[in-house]
This record gives C-alpha cells, structure tokens and sequence, in this order.
C-alpha cells in the first residue's frame, strides 16, 4: 500500500511533495485539477488520495464524493492553506481521514500517511 | 403623508353616501384643509385605496357589501407593512361591537347617537397623528434592520475575503518551506554546516511569516477584540439596557417584552460588552422570528446543569418552521451565521439554540461572582414586564 494520488494545483508544493513521497517509498501520481485526478483514481488505483480542497475544475469535496461512488474504497486526506472557519470539521464530516493545514511539515505528512494506512 | 397641521386626506365608507357626504361637509367646515373622497362600498373603497393615499378611513358598520366578514378586512392590503388606520362608526352601540371592532384593528369605535362633526375631527386628529409617529417609528425600525443586515453582508464578504487572503498567502509559503524542508533533510544532496545553518534561519524565517499572516488575518476576523475583561456584571441592569435598545422595535411588531429573575441573583462573571454585544446579538435573532404580537423572554435561573452559575435565558414564541425562518425572516436556524465575536467569546457557555413547541430559545451560562453593593439601575424601560421570584 504505497501508491499515492497527489492532487494539488499549486505545481511547486506538488513537485515539493511528490520528491518527498518518493523519496519516502511512495509511488506518486500528480494530477492538478479535479478531472486529470477523477481519470487518475481510474487509471491508477491508488491506496490513498492527496486532495488540495481548492482546486480547478471541482474541489476536494465534490471529488471525494466522486471517490465513493468507485467499486474500492481509496480513504483520502484533505489539505488546504485557506483558514475558513469550520473548514476542518466538514473536511472529516465529508470522510476525510485527516485534515493539513498547509504550510505543514514532513513529519505532519507522514504522520497523516501513516494514520490513514494503518486506520 | 400628511398630518393634522396640514391637509388631512380622508375616504369615508357608508353605504348611505348622502349621509357620507353630510359628514364630509361638516369636517370641512371645521377644518377646511381637510380633503376626502366619499365610496358606497368596501369594495369601490378598495380600489380607491389602491389609487390615492389616504391618511385615514372612516368607515360606516352598515356598509353595503359588508358580507359577514369585517369590513376592516376589505380595506386592508395584507401586503402593507403599516395598514392604513381605520375609524369604525356604528349605529349600534354594543360592547361587543366595539371590542370585535378594536380587536379587528379598528383605530377608533365611534358610536353614531353621540357622534358630533367636532368628535369625528378630533378622533380622526388623533388617530393620524399617532399613525405618524407609528410610521415613523416603523421607518426608523426597518432603517436600523437594514443597518444590521448590511453589516452581517460586510462581515460575509470580509471573512470571504479573509479566507482567500490567507489561501493566497499561505500556499506560496508552503511551497518555499518545503523546498527547504526537502534541502535541509538531505533530499537534494549534502550540504555544509554553513550552508544548513543559513538554510534552517530562512525555515525560521518562514515560520516568523507565517505567524504574522495568520495575526494579520486574525486582526481582520475581529478575533484580536478578544482580549476579554471580565468582572461582575449585575444582571438586572444587563438584562434593562439590552431591552431597552429593541424597545421602539418591539413597540412597533406588537411584540411583548418580559423579563424575570431567580431571587438571589445579582452578579455574573463576564466581560460586559461582549456579554451585552452577544445578547443583543440573539435578541436580535428572536425578534426576527418572533410571531406578530409575540412575547420575548429573558429569564436569569440557577442554572441546573452547573453549579455556581447562572443560566440567561431568551425565548421568543415563533410559529413558524425551521425552513420558513430561513425563507421568510432571513434568520437562520443554525448556528452557522452567529458569528460575531461577542458569540464565539461566550462559546463554552452558549447553548445556540433549541426548539421547543413553539419557543426558539437560546441560553448562556455564566459563573456567579459577588459584586459591589447593588446600587439604584439605571432607568427601567416602560412597557417591559419584569419579575423577581422569592422562592
């Protein structure tokens, strides 16, 4: 269970992130928008999904909702830099299984990860 | 609209026009400013309503078209925010058609046998006068609504534009830490101690930005207000300001004012503004709700659930659905618009609301303090019921 779905449409935090999940043994694939990342949990199959809440095309909510539609169930983590108030406890109300508050550190990364692994 | 000092502007209602007219000639004889246009029907008069303003309408009990319901109705457009004042003039003079006349909002019940031009004029002076002040009142009412509204729609905007500001500022700085996250934890290759050392001020550096940021937008949500000062607040007094401000609002929907207070109670722990912004806040909400002549409630009780506190709470009869309040009062049923700080500064203590019957209510528990000697509060507002129990 090492393949990651990173969504995220900022391209240098997604460069930065994917080096580091690789770097960490994940197998990363990018996607920018909400559609490239509804081809790419088709596609892909991933065990978990990186999901910037604010993105083109959709965001991390209405393609969570798209996840739970699929036959196997992917857990998705949610991040965002926005500090919208009550953010957090809709991001977990809509099945996230952890919510990164960006900037966020490695350690706040893979802690997450982990968490949603092993959950 | 005019007034009595000027050109009273009448529609009188009788299905007996000569008599109508009779009448309409003796006021202007007494006042000859004084205009007014004479309908055989609630009907004709109606749609004369619906043409020309009026100040006043005299309507005769007998009236033609009177078809069992009360012709005041006919006259009324449900629409109006303020109805037009009415004046009934019966030929029989039974109690029970006086008070089925007031009751039915009739500004005034006049009986025919000792009605004189000179009674007439001088009800009619008095009814458009006080419909003035009434008009007025409303106007201010509706003036200080609107006010209220546009700051909850600035507030909106301001908190949206908070949320993006923050988004625009924390993602590029999230992008710039974690490139030198990656640097520094090896990712890019060896460094010199020199070179970690100047890598790990910059991280620092980061973190020093984005703690202002996060300040900054905390400044913008109003959230840095919140350096609370908190001593003993005395209830009463509380309770009669706050009532006060909705009292010119209240007098104008008909809504009954109460408040009563647990024997004993005298002080609570707070700090008085926020306490009182956040009051104003929810009473603000429950008038919006509450049905047409209504009741409000402010009631101070032990509260049950915690010792050494006292429960606030305010209740509003309203007779509408959960869904209509959003749709028709602009009030919303959850929480999720109660945002000022006042509210958030009382979070722990805030029971947001609760349905009851028919009852919206909200409540807020505060600890007890001891304060000063009780000195004499400040004025107590008119027409506001108040009780302390001795229980």
């Amino acid at each position: 269970m090492n393949n990651v779905l990173l969504v995220e449409d900022d391209h240098a935090i997604s460069t930065a992130l994917a080096r580091r999940l690789t770097a960490c043994g994940y197998q990363v694939h990018q996607a920018y928008d909400a559609v490239t990342a509804t081809m790419a949990l088709r596609k892909n199959n991933p065990d978990v999904a990186l999901l910037d809440i604010n993105m083109p095309a959709g965001n991390a909510f209405v393609l969570a909702e798209r996840m739970k539609a699929l036959p196997t169930s992917i857990p998705y983590i949610f991040m965002t830099a926005s500090n919208e108030q009550g953010l957090r406890q809709r991001a977990l109300d809509a099945g996230a299984t952890a919510f990164l508050q960006k900037p966020f550190s490695a350690q706040d990364l893979m802690d997450a990860l982990d968490q949603t692994m092993h959950a | 609209m005019s007034n009595t000092d000027q050109s009273m502007n009448i529609l009188l209602v009788d299905a007996n026009t000569g008599r109508a007219t009779h009448t309409l000639l003796a006021l202007r004889r007494l006042q000859p400013s004084l205009k007014g246009l004479v309908a055989e029907s609630c009907r004709i008069a109606a749609g004369m309503l619906r043409d020309q303003d009026f100040d006043c309408a005299v309507v005769h009990q007998s009236t033609a078209d009177h078809d069992g319901s009360w012709p005041i109705n006919a006259l009324r457009n449900p629409e109006d925010l303020r109805p037009l004042p009415i004046v009934v003039i019966a030929a029989n003079t039974e109690y029970s058609d006086a008070l089925l006349a007031l009751r039915s909002g009739a500004a005034d019940f006049l009986a025919e046998r000792t009605l004189t031009p000179e009674v007439l004029l001088e009800s009619l002076s008095v009814v458009v006068y006080r419909d003035g002040i009434d008009r007025a009142a409303l106007e201010q009412a509706l003036a200080l609504e609107q006010q209220n509204l546009n700051l909850e729609r600035r507030q909106r905007h301001l908190a949206e534009a908070q949320g993006t500001m923050a988004h625009d500022l924390l993602t590029p700085l999230a992008a710039i830490n974690e490139y030198l996250s990656m640097v520094l934890d090896g990712l890019a290759g060896d460094y010199s101690d020199t070179q970690g050392r100047f890598l790990a001020v910059a991280r620092g550096r980061c973190a020093d930005i984005q703690t202002k940021i996060e300040s900054m937008v905390a400044v913008a949500d109003g959230s840095t207000v919140l350096t609370a000062s908190e001593g003993p607040v005395l209830v009463e007094q509380l309770i009669i300001d706050v009532l006060d401000r909705f009292s010119l609002q209240a007098a104008v929907n008909g809504v009954h004012f109460g408040y009563a207070i647990d024997s004993g109670i005298r002080y609570v722990k707070a700090d008085e503004l926020l306490l009182q912004e956040a009051v104003i806040n929810l009473l603000y909400r429950l008038m919006g709700a509450c049905s047409p002549s209504g009741s409000v409630l402010v009631l101070a009780e032990r509260d049950p659930d915690q010792k050494n506190h006292v429960r606030l709470v305010l209740r509003a009869q309203v007779n509408l659905l959960p869904e209509q309040m959003t749709r028709d009062r602009g009030t919303a049923p959850a929480d999720e618009d109660i945002s000022s700080a006042a509210l958030r500064y009382l979070a722990d203590g805030l029971l947001l609301e609760q349905r009851v019957d028919n009852d919206l209510e909200f409540s807020i528990s505060l600890p007890v303090i001891n304060g000063p000697a009780l000195e004499t509060l400040r004025n107590r507002p008119t027409g506001i019921q108040h009780s302390r129990s001795h229980g």
